[in-house]
């Protein structure tokens, strides 16, 4: 792509082009040739990067007030509201959002259910985990029990489905199967609910010596996805338990993002499971104290070095 | 979480998803910084807040233009504002013919001149780069100063300074890279 008489003509007029030092029609040049130079691009940076040190040598104005008040006034001025919600993401395919009032949940929502502080799980919890551990090897029996249930009632709701969707039944039987369907849909989502409540137990009670959680939530609706997040004694490892989290859109995945003081450190990537739930192994660098919270992003297959998608959880460390 | 935890690039992340608090908190971060370069460059209140709120306008809009990977967030933005500012002095200046005092103010320039910045935010970045700065050869640092704050075309500063062309360019080249070999090796740890 790059001509090596553009490079040798261009490269001595990067530094101008840092400074804003060109004339319009040089500085056009020079644009359209970074797009096809990678040594200039580099090249520029660098030199950006000194030119934007000057900005410190400057001696500090503050602006006034309302200035802030008058950019936030420009903007709601062109950003139509129903624009603005959560999860307007331009860079990730976005899954088809159901019409009626469920567009207000955002789409990385399992439509199917959730746990956590709807179920009063989340304030009780440090008392809930004493009485775990004596139900122990009862709960193991109920969770077992749970799964052969909810996977009964989903087979029903596939069996109904199937025969509505070959349209040789008249009106009123299919009247009749949707109202079937959407019951035992819900009856479905009350066991899976009460099947990651205890699973979450499950799993807490099997271990030994984690904290007590911090709390994440994906937003304030009562569908968005909940996480909580242990660390262990040794202060090198923490868990993120998550549920009610829809799969992520196709090509993508979820990461979870370790915030310190200061920057912001990539974790792993993962996936859930048909329910919404993952269990997330969280490497703390062996310095559980420094570390001030996390956060769970959809990013691009393979995952990022810094969050560049929505942001579907977040929760503050201990 | 609070937002001032996040790092600069993270609340760009936000705001690609039009999060108006990260916005928020940039612009608590970095608001006085990019008023001060306008104000520096302008002398006018009105026209630098004017540009500030381009500046933070253009963030809002074009933060997913902004390339992780491919430097600072601050120097992404500096850039903005830097660029931003220089349309409007040349539109001032259009057509008139810039004194010579003017050239004479940057190659007269003193350390009286640089005063410290807010000194608990970026006390390191202020003394790193005024020592930087003052640490360039005159003719690397007049040229600097007279392009970025004085907004003159490296054309013109040759004309000024009655210098090659070339010798313009590679004054602003290793002066610019003397600010960024300094600036790195103090913030960062001298293997940079
Ligand atoms: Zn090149």
């Amino acid at each position: 792509m790059t001509d090596p008489r553009d490079h040798q003509a261009i490269s001595p007029d990067l530094a101008g082009y840092a400074l804003d030092a060109l004339e319009d029609d040089a500085r056009a040049l020079v644009k359209k040739h970074l797009a096809g130079c990678e040594d200039c691009t580099s090249e520029l940076e660098e030199l950006m990067e000194g030119a934007a040190s000057l900005v410190f040598t400057v001696p500090t104005v503050a602006p006034p007030e309302r200035l802030g008040e008058r950019i936030s006034a420009a903007i709601d001025a062109e950003v139509p509201a129903s624009d603005a919600v959560v999860g307007s993401d331009r860079t990730m395919p976005i899954p088809d959002v159901p019409p009626g009032p469920a567009r207000h949940i955002p789409w990385y929502a399992s439509p199917r259910l959730a746990w956590g502080v709807s179920t009063g799980l989340a304030a009780s919890f440090v008392a809930v985990v004493a009485v775990a551990a004596v139900i122990g090897t009862r709960l193991n029996d109920r969770v077992d029990e749970l799964s052969a249930q909810v996977a009964i009632q989903e087979g029903n709701i596939d069996g109904i489905s199937a025969s509505l969707g070959t349209m040789e039944q008249d009106a009123k039987q299919v009247q009749s199967d949707v109202q079937q369907v959407s019951q035992l849909q819900e009856s479905a989502d009350t066991l899976e609910q009460q099947l990651n409540d205890l699973r979450w137990l499950q799993y807490v009670t099997s271990t030994g010596a984690w904290s007590t959680p911090s709390f994440f939530s994906g937003g304030l609706q009562p569908q968005a996805p909940q996480g909580m997040l242990i660390t262990h004694s040794d202060g090198e490892e923490a868990r993120l338990i998550i549920n009610g989290l829809a799969p992520a859109p196709t090509g993508s995945v979820y990461q979870v993002w370790l915030i310190y003081e200061g920057s912001v450190i990539p974790g792993s990537t993962f996936t859930v499971d048909r329910n919404g739930y993952a269990v997330v192994t969280l490497d703390l660098l062996g310095d559980a104290t420094e570390y001030v919270g996390a956060s769970v992003t959809v990013e691009p297959s393979g995952g990022s070095e810094i969050p560049t998608g929505v942001v579907v959880l977040e929760g503050t460390g201990q | 979480m609070e937002y001032t935890e996040f790092t600069d690039e993270a609340l760009l992340a936000q705001i690609v998803e039009q999060d108006r608090l990260a916005l928020e908190c940039l612009y608590q971060r970095y608001s006085t910084r990019v008023f001060s370069l306008s104000y520096r460059m302008l002398s006018d209140q009105g026209a630098s807040e004017e540009v500030t709120q381009d500046v933070f306008l253009n963030v809002w809009r074009r933060a997913s233009s902004y390339k992780t990977g491919r430097g600072k967030f601050t120097t992404w933005l500096f850039g903005i504002a830097h660029h931003r500012t220089i349309d409007e002095l040349r539109k001032r200046t259009r057509g008139k013919q810039r004194s010579v005092e003017n050239v004479d103010d940057f190659l007269n320039l003193e350390s009286a001149d640089i005063q410290p910045a807010d000194a608990a935010v970026a006390n390191s970045e202020y003394a790193t780069v005024r020592d930087a700065l003052l640490d360039l050869p005159d003719a690397q640092r007049a040229v600097i100063e007279m392009s970025y704050f004085g907004g003159f075309t490296q054309a013109e500063i040759a004309q000024k300074l009655d210098q090659p062309l070339g010798t313009v360019k590679t004054r602003m080249r290793l002066g610019l890279k003397k600010l960024r070999a300094a600036l790195a090796t103090k913030l960062r740890g001298p293997e940079l």
